[in-house]
């Protein structure tokens, strides 16, 4: 027991030691846990409020057990790359007496902590509906238990497949894996298309947690059948996770570069990166960066737009919206999808520039010291950067909504307002706190905290065009009113666009690497 | 000889640890200038300062006259910079890096076409020309990254540990290099640990520890600093004036304890 506590110890302190390298950090997680123990409240009250005008929550075990489903699909996906570790554990671990059993299960004690430091906030949404509803204590009991082995089950199975995948390389197992994550992937159907099957009726894991959890949180018994099923899933799981461990599974294990949420060295990302740029340089190698007669601000565009094609960031946000362009065409039949197509128009045009900046940084901060050291205008470095994200993420977003305006919807102008305007005020905000956070004394911060607090500011800023988008499908604003308000948005984005490229011209002086 | 260099009491401190202590450094045009000192001297955090990639705490940093603080830029443009481990745009060929490298400097683009054409034959890498970063050796990244330096013919070139990695025909030729530089009154200021490359290139080295320089001189006026003999090695002779700091440092701290009992 000591053994597996001393390499649990030491697994959880080599991922969070990072932490530990800015004070400023401890501030970020504060901000992250409050904005989403704060958005679990909200989702806790609205379930519960629901539940009180009579919504029948076990009426949607079709849906919730899809979305389970679906997760459960994409662990199996991850699960095919088969049993990697961390370069140090490879190193401090295996070459020990430990045995593969309390690695494994260091290992999952491990993910559990690191896991419950970021999703614990959503043990707050149960929370908040087991005090509004008054459950009895029982119900409450059965509702953790459920939840905590419903997370077990899903860690178990997917480390369990992963060692299956590396030990049995080659033979009929993965052949049964990948059928297993197809017959997974089929009730997700159900969220795109109205499938006849009822996938409910089966014995798919997803059903017996979704039945169990909805009947609990309404507050009632759920069917014995379904409390029996999660617990003999388990216990499977937990069976086949120690039939892996007596295997000589050390062997098998394929070591990449250690990498912690907190970790600031980007090490791992830039070595993916470098896979990326040997990736996609076969296509982009096509558009070279000449000796023309052109302003060094055009220049520095192009350059920029140089890497976003040879790092596939522009693949990326290709392949973003073309997932909007056939969700809006598979759903058509399914009635007006306008409002659904809108929202996942609006989170994915706030989520690009944070992804193109998170790339940019991940590419260039290692090589920041040419152009810092050069003697160019910061200036004029830094205003290219930012037209080259915004040139890179309004065209392609735009092209999704003209083929969709003549596929689906007549009237473009509200997602294209959407989109301009999320893409001005994302891409100034998040190259703003990007910059911000390489001054003196916040180099230490983590990429994703920097996404994260980039993400937040954007939203809010962007927030008068949701108000928009809001207001006109509730009250079926006319095309004047619709031009009207999406000129003032353009302006207000462009706008919030100068001011930020101003502060950040003014905060490039202070960079330090 | 004029100055191309000037660094006066400079500070540095990054958060508890104080890494200058009032640094003063004075380096002359058209020689080659060594930094040596043990490992946390403050060899590093000097050249970044220099290079305008670190701020000071305090202190005054003046390239040909140009202080950093009041005319960035400028300064700046005076400069040619390799780090110790360099890290380039990887998504870019070798060609394209170097005219980026010309780009940002404002070099003329029939000047860059000419000079990017010499500095591929120099370090012999002209069938590299269209070759990604990324596909390069270190020491090629290296021989890179000491082109795009020299691009803009810069009045100081700024080295850390310029000859790590780097095979031993390129070491001569870097070295060939400077020396030709040094003939054009232009200056070379390289930190190194690695002594019998101070002592082999440099007309001049500066010794510092814990942020402070111990002494400063050609290798004759060391050895006469440092007490050692007439054939005493640059190495010999760092290791006296370090250990005698380092005595020093002691006694002061015992001193200092005692007064406090």
């Amino acid at each position: 027991m000591s053994r597996l506590l001393d390499v649990y110890f030491a697994k959880v302190k080599i991922v969070l030691g990072a932490f530990k390298a800015s004070r400023i950090n401890l501030f970020l997680i504060f901000i992250y846990l409050f904005g989403v123990v704060f958005g679990c409240f909200g989702m806790g009250v609205a379930v519960t409020e629901a539940i009180r005008r009579g919504l029948d929550l076990s009426a949607y075990v079709d849906e919730f057990s899809a979305l389970i489903s679906l997760g459960l699909a994409v662990t199996m996906i991850t699960s095919f790359r088969g049993f990697i570790v961390f370069d140090y554990e490879e190193s401090l671990f295996f070459t020990s007496t430990i045995t593969p059993w309390i690695f494994l299960a260091a290992s999952i004690l491990s993910d559990l902590t690191i896991f419950s430091i970021f999703f614990g906030p959503f043990f707050v949404l149960l929370g908040i509906i087991v005090v509004s509803l008054s459950l009895s204590p029982m119900i409450v009991l059965l509702l953790f238990t459920v939840a905590i082995l419903s997370i077990l089950f899903v860690l178990f199975l997917k480390k369990a497949f992963s060692i299956l995948i590396s030990v049995y390389a080659g033979s009929a197992i993965q052949h049964i894996l990948v059928v297993i994550t197809v017959l997974l992937l089929l009730p997700a159907i159900r969220l795109v298309y109205p499938f006849p099957i009822r996938y409910s009726g089966l014995p798919y894991p997803s059903t017996f947690i979704a039945e169990a959890l909805l009947h609990l949180l309404s507050g009632k018994h759920p069917p014995s059948i379904s409390l029996l099923g999660v617990f003999s899933y388990f216990i499977s799981s937990l069976m086949l996770l120690f039939f892996c461990s007596r295997k000589d599974i050390f062997r098998y294990a394929r070591a990449v570069p250690f990498f912690s949420p907190f970790d600031t060295s980007m090490k791992a990302q830039t070595i993916k990166m470098g896979q990326n740029i040997r990736l996609f340089s076969k296509i982009g190698l096509k558009f070279t960066l000449n000796l023309r007669s052109e302003s060094l601000f055009r220049f520095l565009i192009k350059k920029e737009m140089t890497r976003m094609i040879r790092d596939g960031s522009l693949f990326a946000v290709l392949i973003f919206y073309i997932i909007v362009l056939i969700i809006s065409v598979a759903t058509k039949s399914a009635g007006d999808s306008f409002p659904a197509w809108l929202f996942i128009l609006a989170i994915y045009s706030l989520i690009v520039p944070t992804m193109l900046v998170t790339n940019w940084r991940i590419g260039e901060l290692n090589s920041l010291w040419i152009p810092l050291t050069s003697g160019v205008n910061l200036k004029i470095f830094f205003s290219s950067l930012l037209y080259a994200l915004v040139l890179v993420s309004i065209p392609i977003p735009i092209g999704a909504i003209v083929i969709l305006s003549f596929i689906t919807h007549p009237n473009p102008i509200l997602p294209l307002v959407l989109v301009v305007s999320a893409s001005m005020i994302g891409s100034s905000v998040n190259l703003f706190v990007m910059i911000h956070f390489l001054g003196k004394r916040r180099r230490t911060t983590p990429g994703f905290m920097i996404g994260w607090i980039s993400l937040l500011l954007s939203s809010v800023l962007i927030s008068p065009a949701y108000v928009y988008v809001a207001f006109s499908l509730i009250f079926k604003f006319n095309s004047q009113i619709h031009l009207a308000f999406g000129a003032g948005l353009l302006v207000y984005s462009y706008l919030i666009f100068r001011f930020f490229l101003k502060k950040l011209e003014r905060k490039v002086l202070n960079i330090e690497i | 000889m004029s100055l191309i260099l000037e660094i006066r009491d400079l500070w540095k401190a990054y958060d508890e640890v104080q890494a200058l202590r009032g640094l003063n450094l004075e380096v002359k045009r058209g020689e080659i200038f060594g930094l040596i000192g043990p490992n946390g001297a403050g060899k590093t955090t000097s050249l970044k300062i220099v290079v305008g990639l670190l701020s000071m705490d305090k202190g005054i940093v003046k390239v040909d006259g140009r202080n950093i603080r009041e005319e960035l830029y400028e300064y700046k443009r005076l400069i040619g910079y390799v780090p110790e481990s360099v890290s380039l745009p990887e998504y870019l060929t070798l060609e394209e890096f170097l005219i980026y490298s010309g780009k940002i400097r404002e070099i003329p683009n029939d000047e860059i076409k000419e000079r990017i054409s010499f500095f591929l034959r120099v370090f012999e890498l002209e069938d590299r020309r269209k070759s990604l970063i990324l596909s390069l050796s270190r020491g090629m990244k290296q021989k890179a990254a000491m082109a795009a330096a020299l691009l803009h013919d810069p009045a100081l070139l700024i080295l850390d540990e310029p000859l790590v990695g780097i095979d031993p025909m390129g070491q001569h030729k870097i070295k060939e290099l400077f020396s030709e530089r040094v003939n054009e009154e232009k200056t070379v200021f390289i930190s190194t640990h690695m002594l019998d490359t101070a002592e082999r290139m440099c007309d001049r080295v500066a010794v510092i520890h814990k942020g402070r320089r111990i002494a400063s001189g050609d290798l004759s006026s060391l050895r006469r600093i440092s007490e050692e003999g007439g054939n005493a090695t640059l190495e010999e002779v760092f290791l006296k004036l370090t250990e005698e700091k380092a005595e020093e440092e002691r006694s002061i701290f015992s001193e200092d304890i005692r007064r406090q009992k």
